[in-house]
């Protein structure tokens, strides 16, 4: 009985260690940054539209996008998804060109010319309060709001070296102040009345547990909260701000490229976009879409204050001395 | 006489050339491919020295490498006033439910820590639910974030290391030291400090020094709980993984230094054990002493009390995983939502856990073992090569070497990535320290006197090795096991790197809900891991118990 017992579990083991391979026909390996719900609901979605499993492998954009390139002489993945505008642009030797089903309804700039990779949400820059510790009349307004000594140790920001997003939200604030020595001076004030955070995350999340009264974040963490009943509003900066994209690539010699390029037809497409932003508050970069109706106070993107001569390029050409000048800031201020 | 040492030699050396082209091919190839790195620019890979040279320029990395020391010294010191009264009541005292002790005692190394820290958070945070007891009782209290709070969940989640090293070298002293001790008028303090300590000082030193390594390397703490004061692992892990900026270089060149800071500590506890005798040779197990009554019930109540606040961060993930999710916000209601949806997920990730865990433990202890003899027992040059090149990888960030893992067996005549033995390679390489570390700290111990007789007596060097040393050694030998398989599942930053579809692991299920602000998720993962690990850890520890061995 027990040698019995035995065989049973090494079939048993031996199955489960090979059972990955044995349904390699069929499937799609999509690396992806987004939450895990969303990352389910996707995978369980397309498997239900196309009949071709879908393999979510989760991890932030800096690790997977090392990943992706230590395995380029044998991709394992084959669809990256939820990478920056900025980190897409910046790693073009990576992806395979497609351009998807879709590929007239989305604008110039949510797209690779040549298909590199597709935008896929936009994620505008925001402030977040906590009403139990900021009211509707102290709630800041604009970004030189911040720079009033009554927000010294209220408003929590991420450190812009360990976030893109953190970044883009640094230089909003250079751009509306001019970009000189004068915009440095007030980018010191804010930074010496923020509560500087290590991760991105720690902003919203302290926000909603009242940690911080005030941060600055991203749309779509800020309406999760508020969407649950946390006791936060969400304010679209007065004085202007930027959106950011997000979007998807196929990842170059991928091992089921044809699979790719359904998941990223049917993920660009309006149906999953109309789910992804009523569940998860994330913005579509395709432009058909009411949302309205979909998250109550989400407004369109032609109504957000978007700053118009936002230099994108100067701000991606000088990020290191930028991030270098955080940093000695940071040591002096902290 | 020249024949039995010279096959002595040969047995042993023929060991320790095999494990020497492990250790090379699996862990020196691809850690020193973080060494080169440091050296590398990171646009052609040219020579350069500008990583380093930005190290000595910027304050910033002088200031996390201080902060990262200090606060590592500090809950090594706290560590040790912490574990080692414990461990002794433990060993000597008929306390009740032992073995419950000893369990309990293992799983803060199995709750990762990034839970753990923002558990605190929930307590003591700035809007932590215990902060505003206290305010409310009028004591002027801010929050846990900085220096104090860093040093205090250290403390408690990295315990068990001194906790489980002691403990089994507290079960080998031989009381017959401690009775000459007594015998010449020494009362039990005196000879507690004078006989018993230095006994025991290998073990002692043995679970600092890992409790000081783990401290250094570890990142999740600082990151949430140190806020705005910048730490040498949480640098070297943004530089590497942050979305922007990303500096590969100067992450290598961070953990180079932080390599250098755990080598230190790794010499200076090899230069203190070396220049002292430890040895004892007979082996006797110690009395136990009968305490009656209160004294009974007051010291098992105290050992309770000590293992039990450091899992207040369960308990807290316990109570979450209870509590109704929406969206990512928490509701103070009862809900089970939270164990649906984790018992739908469950199957694969805590299989994957219990059986990677398993595995590498398992091979650990086939290499680590006779590593930790070689290093011990051959205090030479190889034993030092040996030594250092074991405790690398324990200092080098998962992340980093999960990379460098892909890098190596990506293509090429061996080929893991994509399947399950990158992990148990990955977790082998990481954790095999504990072993090998253990062992060589209850051998410190023991008089070599026996095996040489045993040689003597015509018994072969490798029948001598399985039949009388391993014996005398199981009780580090399981200590440093069941560190092993605890830490493994708790594993998380080479896993992130590393896993394939299929082979997620339950610290990756907690680590991804916590990432996406499901902390009822992550919760529930916790819980059920946590309980379900407790059942098997309680066999293994009771069965030990039994059979007398020396750890309990």
């Amino acid at each position: 009985m027990k040698k019995h017992a035995s065989y049973l579990v090494l079939v048993v083991l031996a199955t489960i260690m090979v059972v990955p391979g044995v349904f390699a026909q069929g499937k799609v390996v999509v690396y992806s940054t987004n939450q895990q719900a969303q990352n389910d609901m996707m995978a369980a979605e397309f498997e239900k539209a196309t009949g071709i499993k879908c393999e979510m492998v989760r991890a932030g954009s800096g690790v997977t996008l090392k990943r992706i390139r230590a395995e380029k002489d044998r991709p394992l993945g084959d669809v990256a998804l939820g990478f920056s505008k900025i980190l897409l642009n910046g790693n073009l030797d990576l992806w395979e060109p497609y351009k998807i089903k879709d590929w007239d309804v989305y604008p110039a700039e949510f797209k690779d010319p040549n298909g590199l990779w597709i935008g896929q949400m936009v994620h505008v820059m925001v402030f977040m309060y906590h009403t139990g510790l900021v009211s509707a009349d102290e709630a800041p307004k604009t970004w030189s709001d911040f720079l009033d000594p009554k927000w010294q140790d209220r408003v929590a920001f991420c450190n812009p070296n360990n976030s893109g997003s953190a970044y883009t939200q640094l230089t909003v604030m250079l751009q509306l102040w001019g970009g000189g020595d004068e915009a440095w001076q007030k980018v010191e004030t804010f930074l010496k009345n923020a509560k500087v955070t290590q991760q991105s995350s720690l902003v919203y999340k302290g926000v909603a547990q009242g940690e911080f009264p005030a941060g600055v974040t991203m749309e779509y963490a800020a309406y999760r909260y508020k969407k649950g009943e946390a006791p936060v509003e969400v304010v679209y900066p007065a004085d202007g701000t930027v959106a950011y994209t997000e979007g998807a690539a196929i990842i170059k010699g991928c091992q089921n490229q044809q699979n790719a390029r359904l998941f990223l037809d049917w993920a660009s497409g309006l149906e999953a976009r109309k789910k992804i932003v009523s569940e998860f508050m994330r913005r579509p970069a395709r432009p058909d879409i009411d949302f309205n109706a979909l998250v109550p106070g989400m407004i369109p993107l032609v109504q957000v204050n978007q700053i118009k001569d936002y230099n994108a390029e100067r701000w991606t050409e000088e990020r290191t001395q930028n991030l270098e000048k955080v940093k000695d800031i940071l040591l002096r201020v902290k | 006489m020249k024949n039995i040492f010279q096959s002595k030699n040969l047995f042993w050396n023929l060991t320790a050339l095999l494990i020497f082209i492990a250790v090379i091919y699996f862990l020196v190839v691809p850690v020193s491919s973080v060494l080169v790195g440091s050296f590398q620019t990171e646009e052609d890979g040219a020579w350069t020295l500008k990583n380093f040279l930005s190290f000595v320029k910027y304050r910033t990395y002088w200031k996390s490498l201080a902060n990262s020391v200090g606060v590592s010294l500090a809950a090594s010191v706290l560590t040790i006033v912490m574990a080692v009264p414990l461990a002794f009541m433990v060993s000597r005292w008929n306390l009740k439910g032992k073995p419950f002790i000893i369990a309990l005692s293992t799983i803060p190394l199995m709750l990762p820590s990034f839970i753990s820290a923002f558990a605190w958070i929930i307590l003591l945070g700035r809007a932590g639910i215990v902060s505003e007891l206290i305010r409310s009782l009028g004591i002027p209290f801010d929050s846990i974030y900085g220096y104090f709070g860093v040093v205090m969940v250290f403390t408690v989640q990295f315990y068990p290391y001194v906790f489980l090293m002691t403990l089994s070298g507290f079960n080998s002293v031989d009381e017959s030291i401690e009775e000459v001790g007594r015998s010449l008028g020494t009362g039990p303090v005196k000879t507690f400090i004078k006989v018993s300590m230095p006994l025991v000082l290998p073990g002692i030193l043995s679970g600092t020094l890992l409790v000081f390594m783990t401290a250094v390397e570890n990142f999740g703490v600082p990151m949430v709980i140190g806020e705005q004061k910048p730490f040498l692992a949480v640098q070297a892990y943004m530089e590497f993984t942050s979305d922007i900026g990303q500096h590969p270089g100067m992450a290598y060149a961070l953990s180079v230094v932080l390599i250098m800071v755990t080598m230190t500590s790794l010499m200076a506890q090899r230069y203190y054990l070396r220049k002292r005798n430890f040895i004892q040779s007979a082996r006797g197990r110690p009395e136990i002493k009968e305490l009656r009554g209160w004294a009974r019930r007051f010291a098992t109540g105290y050992c309770f009390t000590v293992v039990l606040i450091p899992l207040i961060p369960f308990f807290v993930a316990l109570v979450i995983s209870f509590l109704e999710m929406r969206g990512p916000v928490i509701h103070p209601n009862f809900s089970l939502q939270n164990y649906s949806y984790a018992f739908s997920h469950m199957a694969r990730p805590i299989f994957n856990s219990y059986f990677l865990a398993t595995v590498a433990t398992l091979i650990s202890v086939v290499i680590g073992v006779p590593a930790g003899y070689i290093l011990t027992r051959r205090r030479s040059s190889i034993g030092d090569g040996l030594d250092f090149a074991i405790m690398l990888p324990f200092t080098i960030a998962g992340t980093v070497l999960g990379i460098a893992l892909i890098v190596m067996f990506n293509t090429g005549f061996l080929v893991l990535t994509g399947t399950w033995m990158i992990l148990a390679l990955s977790y082998t390489i990481r954790k095999m320290p504990f072993i090998a570390r253990s062992s060589s700290s209850i051998l410190y111990q023991l008089d070599p006197a026996m095996e040489e007789a045993s040689i003597s007596l015509g018994v072969n060097p490798m029948k001598t090795f399985f039949k009388i040393t391993i014996r005398l050694m199981s009780g580090g030998i399981i200590a440093g096991a069941i560190l092993t398989w605890v830490t493994t599942i708790s594993e998380l930053s080479s896993t992130i790197v590393l896993q394939t579809p299929g082979w997620s692991t339950m610290t990756v299920e907690m680590f991804q809900g916590i990432l996406s602000d499901d902390m009822g998720m992550a919760s529930a993962f916790a819980s059920i891991l946590i309980v379900s690990a407790i059942v098997p850890l309680l066999i293994i520890i009771g069965r030990f118990k039994e059979e007398g061995s020396s750890l309990f």
